[in-house]
């Protein structure tokens, strides 16, 4: 089974590349400001490749100023030799096609998956068993099980794109992969909400995101409503509800064809470092 | 001839308004709205509802007719919001049938978020111009260009923006561009939220206890997870919703913008005309160019009742959102989790002995 390791920045890329994954994806899939430097990027690509890795370039969505700083590493990666590029971004995905050694893979805010809510309540309001089993049907899809949508993406050169471990949707995973759609499953965190005013800085009164001191490198919040009672935590500019992958059911996805599996090393994740990651995988081989 | 969006074009934007009712429509196009805009239920998918449901919808085809009638014969548009950010084999039919059903009542334009969508759009063969939803999240030159291509001629850009940015995503299109400008604003990306405000029992409670209306509005308490001693305490942590521009009608004039968009939907229709008046007369004023009595006028609403959704006979605008920071357009990094100065914070401000 495949494991690609998601890093954000160089030091923890290190620690990935020391584990057995043979593939590693590297930069920032919800922050604009925290995108690496081209320096950084083409550190992480290099060294990635040294290592018999592949690699893969995550970006998140953008602002019109970092748009020039997108143009610049995709340059970078096409003189580099190519990569894949998770995008997450409408104007990210629309450059790349000026870009034919890149490989557009559609990051998960280009597919909207409404089961990522944290509450269920939608499915189960007092309705006829019928209805209620219709309203199921459509709120555990996601927006690339339509084939018009995936054709239309895949028109545009995508090749794959990023899931979360919701089991609810699993079944819908299927008709994906058959369409020869590359379908990559995130292990344990689910995003549920994303702003560009990152909460995580104006809690910790950051004042300038342009020049942020990335507590998102260190920290991540549980957040507890007593009366809510939905167990939801904050990492950077994103909340996130958590999942509890176990063996079986990766072996299971595999054999639906799901190409691979993503964990990513963050403090949420609370896998910093090479023995942690280790850790983490072989529990995932022994579940 | 200069281009649509160049410094000499740079004209007052249209004003587009949220109904919910025929009603609301009547009130709004009088109050001075250019469009309006509405969503009208889908009979056969009505179980299905992510948001607040039936209240920020038109129940049905016949009362969208008598809102385009109405609009229409008062020189105003109507938009539709096809307001499904995604699309399914099982829902294919209805949103067909329903697009037709709209289409035929005389719609202006249609607001589409997703591409399943618009693919069905085409399919159907409708010649309305199509409007890029929030839900595609239009956030730099290169996006908008991108939607061009694909038949829209209007965006609605994401509403977290500098006036930078939207100016240089203006002048990059020839398309015309609109952004939100009033209302209760997201604090998170609206297509990457899925704290749908679907109401159940659980979280109107919580609202209630805490006295807001959005799940992103409520307090949470904060433990850093690689230091447990490291609580905060109950308090907002997403609450970076946005709500007023009236004091930034100069500069979102500037960016060239073509329409400015109040939100709504689900607003008493009080609000839904309120809102719009004001917004009409700040224009007008601008448009004039009497700009000291917009200033003058600022000023009034400023200490005046403010435009709630509902009516209110005490809350003044400085002392909600002016005393939060809730403009549009305020900086990124900025919204403290400042409790609005009403007289129950004053009274605690001031006389802490008081147990309220």
């Amino acid at each position: 089974m495949n494991v690609a390791i998601q890093t954000g920045n160089l030091p923890l890329l290190r620690e990935a590349l020391a584990s057995d994954s043979k593939k590693m994806r590297f930069g920032s899939e919800f922050c604009m400001y925290a995108l690496p430097s081209a320096s950084a990027l083409e550190t992480a690509y290099t060294s990635t490749r040294d290592a018999g890795k592949d690699f893969a370039y995550v970006t998140p969505r953008l602002a019109d100023g970092y748009m020039d700083k997108i143009r610049e590493h995709l340059s970078l990666l096409d003189d580099l030799g190519g990569a894949t590029v998770v995008v997450n971004d409408l104007g990210t995905l629309s450059v790349l096609r000026e870009y034919p050694s890149l490989t557009p893979h559609l990051g998960r805010q280009l597919v909207y998956t409404p089961s990522r809510c944290p509450w269920k309540e939608i499915t189960e309001h007092p309705v006829s068993y019928f209805a209620k089993r219709k309203v199921k049907r459509i709120f555990y899809q996601t927006s690339l099980n339509y084939e018009p949508t995936l054709e239309f993406f895949k028109g545009l050169g995508v090749v794959g794109a990023d899931m979360d471990w919701i089991p609810e949707i699993f079944n819908n995973l299927r008709p994906l992969t058959q369409r020869n759609l590359q379908v990559s499953v995130h292990l344990y965190s689910v995003p549920v909400a994303i702003t560009r005013k990152c909460h995580t800085a104006r809690f910790l009164g950051e004042e300038d995101l342009d020049h942020c001191s990335r507590p998102c490198y260190t920290k991540a919040y549980s957040m507890d409503n007593e009366l809510l009672d939905i167990g939801m935590y904050l990492h950077g500019n994103t909340v996130y509800k958590l999942a509890d992958p176990d063996r079986k059911t990766m072996t299971q996805l595999a054999r639906r064809g799901v190409r691979e599996f993503v964990f990513t090393m963050s403090p949420l994740s609370r896998v910093v470092s090479h023995t942690e990651l280790e850790g983490v995988l072989q529990t995932l081989q022994a579940t | 001839m200069s281009p649509p969006n160049s410094e000499e074009n740079k004209s007052i934007p249209n004003i587009m308004a949220p109904i919910n009712s025929y009603e609301g429509g009547v009130k709004v196009v009088d109050a001075g709205a250019d469009e309006v805009y509405c969503a009208v239920q889908i009979p056969d998918i009505k179980d299905f509802v992510l948001y607040r449901g039936p209240s920020s919808q038109i129940p049905s085809y016949e009362e969208l007719g008598l809102v385009v009638k109405y609009a229409h014969d008062h020189g105003a548009k109507v938009d539709l919001v096809l307001n499904h950010p995604y699309m399914v084999h099982e829902t294919e039919k209805h949103i067909r049938n329903h697009v037709r059903s709209c289409v035929d009542q005389g719609v202006d334009a249609l607001i589409v978020g997703d591409f399943g969508i618009l693919h069905n759009i085409r399919k159907l063969n409708v010649e309305v111009p199509l409007i890029a939803s929030t839900y595609l999240v239009s956030m730099n030159s290169e996006a908008v260009r991108f939607l061009e291509e694909q038949g829209y001629s209007r965006a609605v850009l994401e509403r977290h923006l500098t006036f930078d940015e939207i100016k240089r995503i203006v002048g990059s299109t020839e398309m015309d561009i609109e952004i939100l400008i009033h209302g209760g604003g997201c604090s998170n990306i609206n297509a990457s939220c899925y704290l749908y405000h679907h109401q159940f029992p659980e979280l109107i409670e919580a609202q209630r206890a805490s006295n807001t209306s959005t799940p992103c509005a409520l307090p949470f308490r904060l433990q850093n997870l690689n230091d447990p001693q490291d609580v905060s305490e109950d308090i907002p942590v997403m609450d970076a919703f946005e709500y007023c521009s009236v004091c930034n009608l100069l500069e979102i004039i500037d960016t060239g913008v073509a329409g400015v968009k109040i939100e709504g939907r689900t607003g008493s229709v009080w609000y839904q005309e309120a809102t719009t008046r004001v917004y009409r007369e700040l224009l007008d004023l601008i448009a004039s160019g009497s700009i000291d009595e917009y200033r003058d006028q600022l000023e009034e609403l400023k200490n005046g009742i403010y435009f709630l959704p509902v009516p209110s006979d005490f809350y003044k605008l400085k002392d909600i959102w002016c005393y939060q920071n809730r403009c549009y357009y305020s900086p990124i990094a900025q919204a403290p989790y400042k409790k609005p100065l009403t007289w129950q914070t004053w009274t605690k401000q001031h006389f802490s002995w008081v147990n309220m």
